[in-house]
Protein backbone atom coordinates (compact mmCIF):
# COMPACT_ATOMS: atom_id res chain seq x y z
CA UNK A 1 0.00 0.00 0.00
CA UNK A 2 1.19 3.45 -0.82
CA UNK A 3 2.42 5.45 1.54
CA UNK A 4 1.03 8.76 0.47
CA UNK A 5 0.22 11.27 2.98
CA UNK A 6 -3.43 12.73 2.85
CA UNK A 7 -3.61 16.33 4.40
CA UNK A 8 -5.59 16.34 7.34
CA UNK A 9 -8.90 17.72 5.88
CA UNK A 10 -8.58 15.67 2.57
CA UNK A 11 -10.27 11.91 2.93
CA UNK A 12 -10.08 11.58 -0.96
CA UNK A 13 -7.15 12.85 -3.15
CA UNK A 14 -7.18 11.95 -6.70
CA UNK A 15 -4.02 12.65 -8.23
CA UNK A 16 -3.24 12.88 -12.32
CA UNK A 17 -5.76 9.94 -12.60
CA UNK A 18 -5.38 8.96 -16.47
CA UNK A 19 -7.55 5.73 -17.99
CA UNK A 20 -7.22 4.30 -21.32
CA UNK A 21 -9.18 1.89 -22.91
CA UNK A 22 -6.94 0.59 -25.42
CA UNK A 23 -5.99 3.95 -27.28
CA UNK A 24 -8.78 5.74 -26.39
CA UNK A 25 -8.16 7.97 -23.28
CA UNK A 26 -11.39 8.22 -21.48
CA UNK A 27 -9.75 10.39 -18.24
CA UNK A 28 -6.85 12.93 -18.96
CA UNK A 29 -4.75 13.99 -15.64
CA UNK A 30 -8.07 14.48 -12.95
CA UNK A 31 -6.82 15.82 -10.21
CA UNK A 32 -8.83 16.75 -7.21
CA UNK A 33 -9.18 16.39 -3.25
CA UNK A 34 -12.10 15.73 -1.38
CA UNK A 35 -12.58 17.02 2.08
CA UNK A 36 -13.88 15.12 5.28
CA UNK A 37 -17.57 15.46 5.73
CA UNK A 38 -18.60 17.37 2.54
CA UNK A 39 -20.51 16.54 -0.26
CA UNK A 40 -18.92 16.47 -4.03
CA UNK A 41 -20.94 16.47 -6.64
CA UNK A 42 -19.31 15.04 -9.83
CA UNK A 43 -21.27 16.69 -13.07
CA UNK A 44 -20.78 15.89 -16.96
CA UNK A 45 -22.63 15.15 -20.60
CA UNK A 46 -22.88 11.73 -21.27
CA UNK A 47 -19.69 9.76 -22.08
CA UNK A 48 -18.01 12.92 -20.14
CA UNK A 49 -16.44 10.29 -17.52
CA UNK A 50 -18.45 10.85 -14.79
CA UNK A 51 -18.87 6.99 -14.24
CA UNK A 52 -15.25 5.53 -15.52
CA UNK A 53 -14.44 8.26 -12.43
CA UNK A 54 -16.50 6.58 -10.21
CA UNK A 55 -15.36 3.28 -11.23
CA UNK A 56 -11.61 4.34 -10.68
CA UNK A 57 -12.31 5.94 -7.12
CA UNK A 58 -14.28 2.75 -5.62
CA UNK A 59 -11.70 0.12 -7.37
CA UNK A 60 -14.01 -1.63 -9.72
CA UNK A 61 -11.66 -0.56 -12.64
CA UNK A 62 -7.82 0.20 -12.27
CA UNK A 63 -6.81 3.81 -13.64
CA UNK A 64 -3.57 3.47 -16.94
CA UNK A 65 -1.68 6.38 -14.04
CA UNK A 66 -1.78 8.17 -11.45
CA UNK A 67 -3.11 7.11 -8.06
CA UNK A 68 -6.32 7.90 -5.63
CA UNK A 69 -5.52 8.16 -2.32
CA UNK A 70 -8.45 7.11 0.05
CA UNK A 71 -7.96 7.28 3.56
CA UNK A 72 -4.34 7.27 3.03
CA UNK A 73 -4.31 4.34 1.19
CA UNK A 74 -3.71 3.99 -2.59
CA UNK A 75 -6.22 1.85 -4.06
CA UNK A 76 -4.30 1.95 -7.62
CA UNK A 77 -2.44 -0.83 -8.62
CA UNK A 78 -2.60 -2.71 -5.12
CA UNK A 79 -3.26 -6.60 -4.24
CA UNK A 80 -7.20 -7.62 -4.44
CA UNK A 81 -6.73 -8.05 -0.45
CA UNK A 82 -4.95 -4.81 0.37
CA UNK A 83 -7.78 -3.40 -2.15
CA UNK A 84 -10.35 -5.16 0.39
CA UNK A 85 -9.23 -3.88 3.50
CA UNK A 86 -9.63 0.27 1.92
CA UNK A 87 -13.30 -0.70 0.55
CA UNK A 88 -14.44 -1.23 4.30
CA UNK A 89 -13.99 2.50 4.83
CA UNK A 90 -16.29 3.22 1.93
CA UNK A 91 -19.91 2.26 0.56
CA UNK A 92 -21.21 2.08 -2.75
CA UNK A 93 -24.81 3.38 -3.95
CA UNK A 94 -25.32 1.91 -7.33
CA UNK A 95 -27.50 2.96 -10.10
CA UNK A 96 -29.94 0.58 -10.11
CA UNK A 97 -29.48 -0.35 -6.81
CA UNK A 98 -27.89 -3.56 -7.51
CA UNK A 99 -29.48 -5.36 -4.47
CA UNK A 100 -29.09 -9.15 -4.43
CA UNK A 101 -32.58 -10.25 -6.11
CA UNK A 102 -32.37 -13.58 -4.50
CA UNK A 103 -32.80 -12.28 -0.73
CA UNK A 104 -35.01 -10.03 1.11
CA UNK A 105 -33.81 -6.00 1.75
CA UNK A 106 -32.78 -6.85 5.34
CA UNK A 107 -30.91 -9.97 4.49
CA UNK A 108 -29.18 -7.93 1.67
CA UNK A 109 -27.81 -5.42 4.70
CA UNK A 110 -27.09 -7.89 6.99
CA UNK A 111 -24.82 -9.71 3.45
CA UNK A 112 -21.57 -7.88 4.54
CA UNK A 113 -22.36 -7.43 8.28
CA UNK A 114 -22.69 -11.22 8.02
CA UNK A 115 -19.46 -11.56 5.75
CA UNK A 116 -16.94 -8.94 7.08
CA UNK A 117 -17.79 -9.83 11.32
CA UNK A 118 -18.59 -12.57 14.02
CA UNK A 119 -21.18 -11.06 15.39
CA UNK A 120 -23.99 -13.04 16.81
CA UNK A 121 -27.53 -13.20 14.73
CA UNK A 122 -29.28 -11.13 16.96
CA UNK A 123 -27.11 -7.99 16.98
CA UNK A 124 -26.74 -8.37 13.14
CA UNK A 125 -30.58 -7.92 13.18
CA UNK A 126 -30.65 -5.46 15.50
CA UNK A 127 -28.11 -3.61 13.30
CA UNK A 128 -29.63 -3.97 10.16
CA UNK A 129 -33.02 -2.23 11.70
CA UNK A 130 -31.30 0.51 12.86
CA UNK A 131 -29.56 1.03 9.30
CA UNK A 132 -33.34 0.46 7.68
CA UNK A 133 -34.43 3.08 10.26
CA UNK A 134 -32.02 5.47 9.22
CA UNK A 135 -33.51 5.06 5.40
CA UNK A 136 -36.76 5.23 6.52
CA UNK A 137 -37.74 1.75 5.07
CA UNK A 138 -38.20 -0.19 8.55
CA UNK A 139 -41.96 -1.67 7.04
CA UNK A 140 -40.17 -3.25 3.82
CA UNK A 141 -37.47 -5.40 5.48
CA UNK A 142 -39.03 -8.76 4.34
CA UNK A 143 -39.46 -7.79 1.22
CA UNK A 144 -37.49 -8.63 -2.07
CA UNK A 145 -36.33 -5.61 -4.25
CA UNK A 146 -38.42 -6.56 -6.82
CA UNK A 147 -41.51 -6.03 -4.75
CA UNK A 148 -40.46 -2.38 -3.91
CA UNK A 149 -40.32 1.14 -5.87
CA UNK A 150 -37.15 2.22 -7.82
CA UNK A 151 -36.77 4.89 -5.07
CA UNK A 152 -37.12 2.49 -1.97
CA UNK A 153 -34.40 0.39 -3.69
CA UNK A 154 -32.47 3.38 -4.01
CA UNK A 155 -32.96 4.02 -0.16
CA UNK A 156 -32.54 0.05 0.88
CA UNK A 157 -28.76 0.22 -1.04
CA UNK A 158 -27.92 3.34 0.77
CA UNK A 159 -28.65 1.48 3.64
CA UNK A 160 -26.56 -1.40 2.58
CA UNK A 161 -23.74 0.94 1.53
CA UNK A 162 -24.31 2.34 5.46
CA UNK A 163 -23.74 -1.49 7.00
CA UNK A 164 -20.36 -1.20 8.09
CA UNK A 165 -20.36 2.27 8.71
CA UNK A 166 -17.98 3.61 6.27
CA UNK A 167 -16.81 6.65 6.31
CA UNK A 168 -17.24 7.64 3.11
CA UNK A 169 -20.15 7.26 0.24
CA UNK A 170 -20.36 6.51 -3.24
CA UNK A 171 -23.74 7.61 -5.34
CA UNK A 172 -23.96 6.47 -8.62
CA UNK A 173 -26.83 8.78 -10.77
CA UNK A 174 -29.06 8.72 -7.30
CA UNK A 175 -31.94 10.33 -9.05
CA UNK A 176 -31.63 8.34 -12.13
CA UNK A 177 -35.12 7.07 -13.25
CA UNK A 178 -37.18 8.55 -10.22
CA UNK A 179 -40.11 11.45 -9.74
CA UNK A 180 -39.50 14.62 -8.34
CA UNK A 181 -40.65 13.66 -4.68
CA UNK A 182 -38.34 10.36 -4.54
CA UNK A 183 -35.34 12.78 -5.60
CA UNK A 184 -36.11 15.20 -2.99
CA UNK A 185 -36.55 12.02 -0.80
CA UNK A 186 -33.04 11.02 -1.62
CA UNK A 187 -31.35 13.88 -1.60
CA UNK A 188 -32.68 14.91 2.07
CA UNK A 189 -31.18 11.25 3.03
CA UNK A 190 -27.81 12.60 1.45
CA UNK A 191 -27.89 15.98 3.40
CA UNK A 192 -29.23 13.95 6.94
CA UNK A 193 -25.84 11.33 6.87
CA UNK A 194 -23.75 14.48 6.21
CA UNK A 195 -24.73 16.37 8.85
CA UNK A 196 -26.02 13.53 11.58
CA UNK A 197 -23.12 11.25 10.56
CA UNK A 198 -20.61 13.58 9.68
CA UNK A 199 -20.60 11.57 6.13
CA UNK A 200 -18.38 12.33 3.06
CA UNK A 201 -20.52 11.99 -0.12
CA UNK A 202 -19.28 11.57 -3.07
CA UNK A 203 -22.28 12.07 -5.98
CA UNK A 204 -21.98 11.29 -9.94
CA UNK A 205 -25.00 13.08 -11.46
CA UNK A 206 -26.40 15.18 -13.84
CA UNK A 207 -29.62 16.62 -11.94
CA UNK A 208 -28.95 20.00 -11.09
CA UNK A 209 -31.75 20.54 -9.16
CA UNK A 210 -30.10 17.55 -6.65
CA UNK A 211 -27.33 19.40 -7.21
CA UNK A 212 -28.58 22.61 -5.92
CA UNK A 213 -30.26 20.67 -3.16
CA UNK A 214 -27.01 18.91 -1.56
CA UNK A 215 -23.75 19.78 -3.12
CA UNK A 216 -20.48 21.81 -1.05
CA UNK A 217 -18.50 21.65 -3.97
CA UNK A 218 -18.74 20.24 -7.67
CA UNK A 219 -16.37 18.64 -10.21
CA UNK A 220 -17.61 19.16 -13.74
CA UNK A 221 -15.94 16.69 -16.17
CA UNK A 222 -15.61 17.32 -20.16
CA UNK A 223 -14.21 14.85 -22.27
CA UNK A 224 -11.97 13.45 -19.59
CA UNK A 225 -10.71 16.80 -17.89
CA UNK A 226 -11.90 19.02 -15.15
CA UNK A 227 -13.97 22.10 -16.70
CA UNK A 228 -14.66 23.17 -12.79
CA UNK A 229 -13.71 22.78 -9.55
CA UNK A 230 -15.91 24.97 -7.36
CA UNK A 231 -19.27 25.67 -5.33
CA UNK A 232 -22.83 26.11 -6.38
CA UNK A 233 -22.25 29.70 -7.44
CA UNK A 234 -19.06 29.27 -9.62
CA UNK A 235 -21.21 26.65 -11.76
CA UNK A 236 -24.10 28.88 -11.49
CA UNK A 237 -22.03 32.13 -12.67
CA UNK A 238 -19.41 30.39 -14.78
CA UNK A 239 -19.20 32.07 -18.65
CA UNK A 240 -17.50 28.65 -19.94
CA UNK A 241 -19.52 27.71 -23.20
CA UNK A 242 -19.68 24.07 -22.22
CA UNK A 243 -21.03 24.36 -18.27
CA UNK A 244 -23.52 27.34 -19.43
CA UNK A 245 -24.65 24.80 -21.90
CA UNK A 246 -25.05 21.54 -19.45
CA UNK A 247 -26.73 24.80 -17.26
CA UNK A 248 -29.49 25.60 -19.64
CA UNK A 249 -29.61 22.36 -21.20
CA UNK A 250 -29.48 24.22 -24.83
CA UNK A 251 -28.80 22.00 -27.69
CA UNK A 252 -26.66 24.34 -29.72
CA UNK A 253 -23.29 24.82 -27.88
CA UNK A 254 -19.93 23.08 -27.71
CA UNK A 255 -21.72 20.10 -26.43
CA UNK A 256 -24.05 19.51 -30.05
CA UNK A 257 -27.14 17.80 -29.82
CA UNK A 258 -28.44 19.95 -32.79
CA UNK A 259 -28.35 19.06 -36.17
CA UNK A 260 -29.11 21.21 -38.92
CA UNK A 261 -30.91 20.75 -41.65
CA UNK A 262 -27.86 20.83 -44.20
CA UNK A 263 -26.16 19.09 -41.87
CA UNK A 264 -29.02 16.05 -41.76
CA UNK A 265 -28.84 16.04 -45.82
CA UNK A 266 -25.22 15.91 -46.03
CA UNK A 267 -25.24 12.47 -43.87
CA UNK A 268 -28.04 10.93 -45.43
CA UNK A 269 -26.39 11.48 -48.29
CA UNK A 270 -22.21 10.62 -47.21
CA UNK B 1 -1.54 -18.37 -2.24
CA UNK B 2 -4.03 -16.33 -3.90
CA UNK B 3 -3.72 -16.60 -8.35
CA UNK B 4 -1.88 -13.15 -9.32
CA UNK B 5 -4.61 -11.36 -11.73
CA UNK B 6 -3.58 -12.47 -15.57
CA UNK B 7 -3.55 -8.13 -16.01
CA UNK B 8 -1.86 -6.46 -13.93
CA UNK B 9 -3.72 -3.67 -12.09
CA UNK B 10 -7.43 -5.70 -12.97
CA UNK B 11 -10.16 -5.94 -10.51
CA UNK B 12 -11.44 -9.26 -8.36
CA UNK B 13 -12.13 -11.33 -11.48
CA UNK B 14 -9.63 -10.31 -14.07
CA UNK B 15 -10.28 -10.12 -16.99
CA UNK B 16 -13.40 -12.36 -16.70
CA UNK B 17 -15.41 -9.25 -15.15
CA UNK B 18 -14.35 -6.91 -17.86
CA UNK B 19 -15.52 -8.79 -20.69
CA UNK B 20 -12.00 -8.66 -22.36
CA UNK B 21 -12.91 -12.42 -22.80
CA UNK B 22 -15.86 -11.60 -25.12
CA UNK B 23 -16.79 -15.09 -27.28
CA UNK B 24 -14.21 -14.68 -30.25
CA UNK B 25 -14.03 -17.30 -33.22
CA UNK B 26 -11.47 -19.63 -33.83
CA UNK B 27 -8.28 -20.92 -32.30
CA UNK B 28 -7.46 -18.02 -30.66
CA UNK B 29 -11.34 -17.27 -29.01
CA UNK B 30 -10.86 -20.76 -27.88
CA UNK B 31 -7.86 -20.60 -26.15
CA UNK B 32 -8.65 -17.52 -24.27
CA UNK B 33 -11.72 -19.65 -23.11
CA UNK B 34 -9.71 -22.25 -22.19
CA UNK B 35 -7.37 -19.83 -20.13
CA UNK B 36 -10.08 -18.59 -18.64
CA UNK B 37 -11.88 -21.51 -17.17
CA UNK B 38 -8.34 -22.33 -15.82
CA UNK B 39 -7.81 -19.07 -14.33
CA UNK B 40 -11.27 -19.24 -12.98
CA UNK B 41 -10.64 -22.62 -11.69
CA UNK B 42 -7.54 -21.60 -9.75
CA UNK B 43 -9.59 -18.73 -7.89
CA UNK B 44 -12.10 -21.03 -7.09
CA UNK B 45 -9.85 -23.72 -5.61
CA UNK B 46 -7.97 -20.60 -3.50
CA UNK B 47 -11.36 -19.64 -2.20
CA UNK B 48 -12.89 -23.48 -1.43
CA UNK B 49 -10.05 -24.93 0.06
CA UNK B 50 -7.87 -22.16 1.54
CA UNK B 51 -9.69 -19.03 2.33
CA UNK B 52 -12.31 -20.70 4.63
CA UNK B 53 -9.53 -22.07 6.73
CA UNK B 54 -7.77 -18.45 6.83
CA UNK B 55 -11.19 -16.24 7.46
CA UNK B 56 -11.85 -14.69 4.36
CA UNK B 57 -14.53 -16.84 2.92
CA UNK B 58 -17.22 -18.13 5.37
CA UNK B 59 -18.84 -20.50 2.93
CA UNK B 60 -21.40 -21.84 5.91
CA UNK B 61 -24.78 -20.11 4.61
CA UNK B 62 -24.35 -20.57 0.99
CA UNK B 63 -23.12 -24.16 0.58
CA UNK B 64 -26.47 -26.20 2.52
CA UNK B 65 -28.98 -24.86 -0.24
CA UNK B 66 -26.52 -25.21 -2.91
CA UNK B 67 -26.26 -29.42 -2.03
CA UNK B 68 -29.71 -29.51 -1.95
CA UNK B 69 -30.36 -27.72 -5.03
CA UNK B 70 -27.75 -29.98 -6.86
CA UNK B 71 -28.22 -33.46 -5.19
CA UNK B 72 -31.76 -33.75 -3.49
CA UNK B 73 -33.65 -32.11 -6.18
CA UNK B 74 -31.51 -33.71 -8.91
CA UNK B 75 -32.38 -36.52 -7.50
CA UNK B 76 -35.88 -37.55 -9.17
CA UNK B 77 -34.09 -36.73 -12.71
CA UNK B 78 -31.00 -39.13 -12.32
CA UNK B 79 -33.39 -41.60 -10.71
CA UNK B 80 -35.69 -41.75 -13.77
CA UNK B 81 -32.85 -41.62 -16.29
CA UNK B 82 -31.03 -44.27 -14.65
CA UNK B 83 -33.67 -46.59 -14.09
CA UNK B 84 -34.94 -46.53 -17.86
CA UNK B 85 -31.48 -46.66 -19.17
CA UNK B 86 -30.22 -49.80 -17.05
CA UNK B 87 -34.20 -51.02 -18.51
CA UNK B 88 -32.74 -50.46 -21.62
CA UNK B 89 -29.60 -51.87 -22.02
CA UNK B 90 -31.15 -54.88 -21.33
CA UNK B 91 -34.02 -54.74 -23.68
CA UNK B 92 -31.47 -53.66 -26.98
CA UNK B 93 -28.76 -56.71 -26.03
CA UNK B 94 -31.01 -58.90 -24.59
CA UNK B 95 -32.26 -60.36 -28.21
CA UNK B 96 -28.26 -60.97 -28.93
CA UNK B 97 -27.23 -62.36 -26.07
CA UNK B 98 -30.03 -65.10 -25.87
CA UNK B 99 -29.39 -65.70 -29.64
CA UNK B 100 -26.19 -67.21 -28.11
CA UNK B 101 -27.32 -68.48 -25.16
CA UNK B 102 -25.74 -65.91 -22.97
CA UNK B 103 -28.34 -64.23 -21.38
CA UNK B 104 -26.53 -64.99 -18.09
CA UNK B 105 -24.17 -62.50 -18.96
CA UNK B 106 -26.87 -59.65 -18.90
CA UNK B 107 -26.69 -59.02 -15.14
CA UNK B 108 -22.52 -58.20 -15.77
CA UNK B 109 -22.83 -56.17 -18.86
CA UNK B 110 -25.63 -53.63 -17.28
CA UNK B 111 -23.38 -53.15 -14.45
CA UNK B 112 -19.99 -52.93 -16.18
CA UNK B 113 -21.99 -50.31 -18.27
CA UNK B 114 -23.60 -48.36 -15.60
CA UNK B 115 -20.27 -48.23 -13.52
CA UNK B 116 -17.55 -47.46 -16.45
CA UNK B 117 -20.03 -45.43 -18.44
CA UNK B 118 -23.90 -44.76 -18.34
CA UNK B 119 -23.63 -43.63 -14.55
CA UNK B 120 -21.48 -41.01 -14.90
CA UNK B 121 -21.88 -39.55 -17.83
CA UNK B 122 -25.85 -39.98 -17.65
CA UNK B 123 -25.46 -37.74 -14.51
CA UNK B 124 -23.07 -35.51 -15.49
CA UNK B 125 -25.57 -34.95 -18.56
CA UNK B 126 -28.47 -34.55 -16.12
CA UNK B 127 -26.33 -31.89 -13.67
CA UNK B 128 -25.19 -29.70 -17.12
CA UNK B 129 -28.96 -29.20 -18.06
CA UNK B 130 -30.58 -29.02 -14.71
CA UNK B 131 -27.71 -27.35 -12.82
CA UNK B 132 -25.44 -26.07 -14.90
CA UNK B 133 -27.70 -23.99 -17.29
CA UNK B 134 -28.91 -22.23 -14.01
CA UNK B 135 -25.12 -21.84 -12.61
CA UNK B 136 -24.72 -19.89 -16.02
CA UNK B 137 -28.22 -18.06 -16.11
CA UNK B 138 -28.14 -16.89 -12.52
CA UNK B 139 -24.29 -15.56 -12.64
CA UNK B 140 -24.99 -14.05 -16.13
CA UNK B 141 -27.71 -12.01 -14.71
CA UNK B 142 -26.36 -11.24 -11.74
CA UNK B 143 -23.61 -10.09 -13.63
CA UNK B 144 -25.63 -7.85 -16.33
CA UNK B 145 -27.37 -6.21 -12.72
CA UNK B 146 -24.43 -4.91 -11.66
CA UNK B 147 -24.87 -6.93 -8.51
CA UNK B 148 -21.40 -8.85 -8.93
CA UNK B 149 -19.96 -5.39 -8.73
CA UNK B 150 -22.09 -4.74 -5.99
CA UNK B 151 -20.26 -7.77 -4.00
CA UNK B 152 -17.05 -6.60 -5.15
CA UNK B 153 -17.47 -2.94 -3.43
CA UNK B 154 -18.83 -4.82 -0.27
CA UNK B 155 -15.22 -6.36 -0.24
CA UNK B 156 -16.93 -10.05 -1.00
CA UNK B 157 -15.08 -11.93 -3.19
CA UNK B 158 -17.85 -13.03 -6.13
CA UNK B 159 -15.46 -15.91 -6.85
CA UNK B 160 -15.65 -16.60 -2.91
CA UNK B 161 -19.12 -15.97 -2.67
CA UNK B 162 -21.00 -17.47 -6.18
CA UNK B 163 -18.61 -20.22 -7.53
CA UNK B 164 -17.34 -21.72 -4.43
CA UNK B 165 -20.53 -22.85 -2.67
CA UNK B 166 -21.50 -24.37 -6.41
CA UNK B 167 -18.26 -25.99 -7.38
CA UNK B 168 -18.31 -27.46 -3.85
CA UNK B 169 -21.72 -28.35 -3.89
CA UNK B 170 -20.84 -30.01 -7.56
CA UNK B 171 -18.12 -31.75 -6.54
CA UNK B 172 -19.75 -33.48 -3.39
CA UNK B 173 -23.12 -34.08 -4.83
CA UNK B 174 -22.09 -35.61 -8.17
CA UNK B 175 -20.78 -38.82 -6.90
CA UNK B 176 -23.28 -39.15 -4.48
CA UNK B 177 -26.22 -39.12 -7.66
CA UNK B 178 -23.34 -41.46 -9.38
CA UNK B 179 -23.66 -44.17 -6.90
CA UNK B 180 -27.45 -44.20 -6.99
CA UNK B 181 -27.30 -44.07 -10.58
CA UNK B 182 -25.02 -47.21 -10.24
CA UNK B 183 -27.69 -49.17 -8.16
CA UNK B 184 -30.38 -48.00 -10.02
CA UNK B 185 -29.66 -48.62 -13.63
CA UNK B 186 -29.33 -52.12 -12.02
CA UNK B 187 -32.64 -52.64 -10.36
CA UNK B 188 -33.69 -50.97 -14.11
CA UNK B 189 -31.83 -53.85 -15.73
CA UNK B 190 -32.95 -56.46 -13.02
CA UNK B 191 -36.94 -55.63 -13.41
CA UNK B 192 -36.91 -56.13 -17.40
CA UNK B 193 -33.98 -59.13 -16.87
CA UNK B 194 -37.14 -60.81 -14.21
CA UNK B 195 -39.50 -60.11 -17.27
CA UNK B 196 -38.26 -60.83 -20.81
CA UNK B 197 -35.78 -63.54 -19.80
CA UNK B 198 -37.02 -65.08 -16.40
CA UNK B 199 -33.43 -63.56 -14.75
CA UNK B 200 -34.41 -63.85 -10.86
CA UNK B 201 -33.48 -60.94 -9.07
CA UNK B 202 -31.28 -62.80 -6.16
CA UNK B 203 -28.93 -64.28 -9.18
CA UNK B 204 -29.17 -61.00 -11.15
CA UNK B 205 -27.35 -59.47 -8.07
CA UNK B 206 -25.36 -62.19 -7.41
CA UNK B 207 -24.39 -61.92 -11.12
CA UNK B 208 -23.69 -58.14 -10.64
CA UNK B 209 -21.57 -58.66 -7.49
CA UNK B 210 -19.25 -61.60 -8.49
CA UNK B 211 -18.70 -59.44 -12.08
CA UNK B 212 -17.49 -55.80 -10.99
CA UNK B 213 -15.12 -54.96 -8.71
CA UNK B 214 -13.71 -52.49 -7.02
CA UNK B 215 -12.01 -50.52 -9.74
CA UNK B 216 -14.76 -50.53 -11.95
CA UNK B 217 -16.67 -48.48 -9.18
CA UNK B 218 -13.23 -45.84 -8.80
CA UNK B 219 -13.84 -45.54 -12.73
CA UNK B 220 -16.96 -44.19 -12.52
CA UNK B 221 -16.18 -42.06 -9.21
CA UNK B 222 -13.24 -40.63 -10.45
CA UNK B 223 -15.11 -39.53 -13.73
CA UNK B 224 -17.78 -38.07 -11.73
CA UNK B 225 -14.91 -35.69 -9.57
CA UNK B 226 -13.55 -34.99 -13.39
CA UNK B 227 -17.28 -33.55 -14.40
CA UNK B 228 -18.64 -32.38 -11.64
CA UNK B 229 -15.50 -29.80 -11.96
CA UNK B 230 -15.75 -29.23 -16.26
CA UNK B 231 -19.57 -28.61 -15.16
CA UNK B 232 -19.21 -26.17 -12.77
CA UNK B 233 -16.47 -24.38 -13.79
CA UNK B 234 -17.53 -24.24 -17.61
CA UNK B 235 -20.97 -23.14 -16.50
CA UNK B 236 -19.52 -20.18 -14.15
CA UNK B 237 -17.41 -19.15 -16.44
CA UNK B 238 -20.10 -18.22 -19.33
CA UNK B 239 -22.07 -17.04 -16.62
CA UNK B 240 -19.08 -13.96 -15.72
CA UNK B 241 -18.36 -13.05 -19.11
CA UNK B 242 -21.76 -12.34 -19.97
CA UNK B 243 -22.21 -8.96 -20.81
CA UNK B 244 -24.80 -6.87 -21.86
CA UNK B 245 -28.83 -8.00 -21.97
CA UNK B 246 -31.01 -11.10 -22.14
CA UNK B 247 -29.74 -12.03 -25.44
CA UNK B 248 -26.37 -12.65 -24.68
CA UNK B 249 -27.74 -14.33 -21.65
CA UNK B 250 -29.27 -17.10 -23.74
CA UNK B 251 -26.74 -17.22 -25.83
CA UNK B 252 -24.30 -17.63 -23.08
CA UNK B 253 -26.37 -20.34 -21.77
CA UNK B 254 -26.40 -21.98 -24.73
CA UNK B 255 -22.35 -22.42 -25.03
CA UNK B 256 -21.72 -22.86 -21.27
CA UNK B 257 -24.24 -26.49 -22.10
CA UNK B 258 -22.88 -27.39 -25.40
CA UNK B 259 -19.46 -26.58 -24.52
CA UNK B 260 -19.84 -28.58 -20.85
CA UNK B 261 -21.06 -31.52 -23.21
CA UNK B 262 -18.91 -31.39 -25.81
CA UNK B 263 -15.70 -31.43 -23.07
CA UNK B 264 -17.34 -34.09 -20.62
CA UNK B 265 -17.51 -36.17 -23.46
CA UNK B 266 -14.38 -35.84 -24.88
CA UNK B 267 -12.86 -36.32 -21.14
CA UNK B 268 -14.99 -39.24 -20.52
CA UNK B 269 -13.23 -40.89 -24.47
CA UNK B 270 -9.61 -39.89 -22.19
CA UNK B 271 -10.54 -41.02 -18.76
CA UNK B 272 -11.69 -44.28 -20.53
CA UNK B 273 -8.96 -45.09 -22.17
CA UNK B 274 -6.65 -44.09 -19.56
CA UNK B 275 -8.50 -46.71 -17.25
CA UNK B 276 -9.02 -49.27 -19.75
CA UNK B 277 -5.13 -48.83 -20.28
CA UNK B 278 -3.88 -48.54 -16.36
CA UNK B 279 -6.64 -49.25 -13.92
CA UNK B 280 -9.19 -52.21 -15.51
Amino acid sequence: MSDAVVADSAIIRVNDLVKRFGSVEVLRGITFDVKKGETLCILGGSGGGKSTLLNCMIGVIDATEGSVVIDGDDIVGVSERELDVVRRKFGVMFQGGALLNSMTIAQNIALPIEHHTKLDADTIETMVKMKLHQVDLLHAADRRPSAISGGMQKRAAVARALALDPKILFYDEPSAGLDPIATTRIDHLINKLKTTMRMTNIVVTHVMESVQRIADRIIMLDRGKVILDGTLDDLMTSDDPRIKQFRTGDLKGPGGGATSTEDYHRDLLM
Amino acid sequence: MEPSRPIPGSAALGWLGRGAARPKNGLFGAVRHISGVWYLFRLTVYYSFVAPFVGRNPLRKQLFPMLSNVGVRSFPIVFMVSYLIGAILVIQTGPPLREFGQTALIPQMVALSMCREFGPVMTAIMLTARVGASYTAVLASMKINDEVMALETMAIHPVGYLVAPRFLAMLIMTPCLVVFSYLIGMCGGSMVAYALYDIGVQSYFQGTIDSIGMADVWAGLIKAVVFSVIISMVCCYYGFITEGGPIALGRNVTFAVVNSLVVVILSDAVLGAFFIGYLL
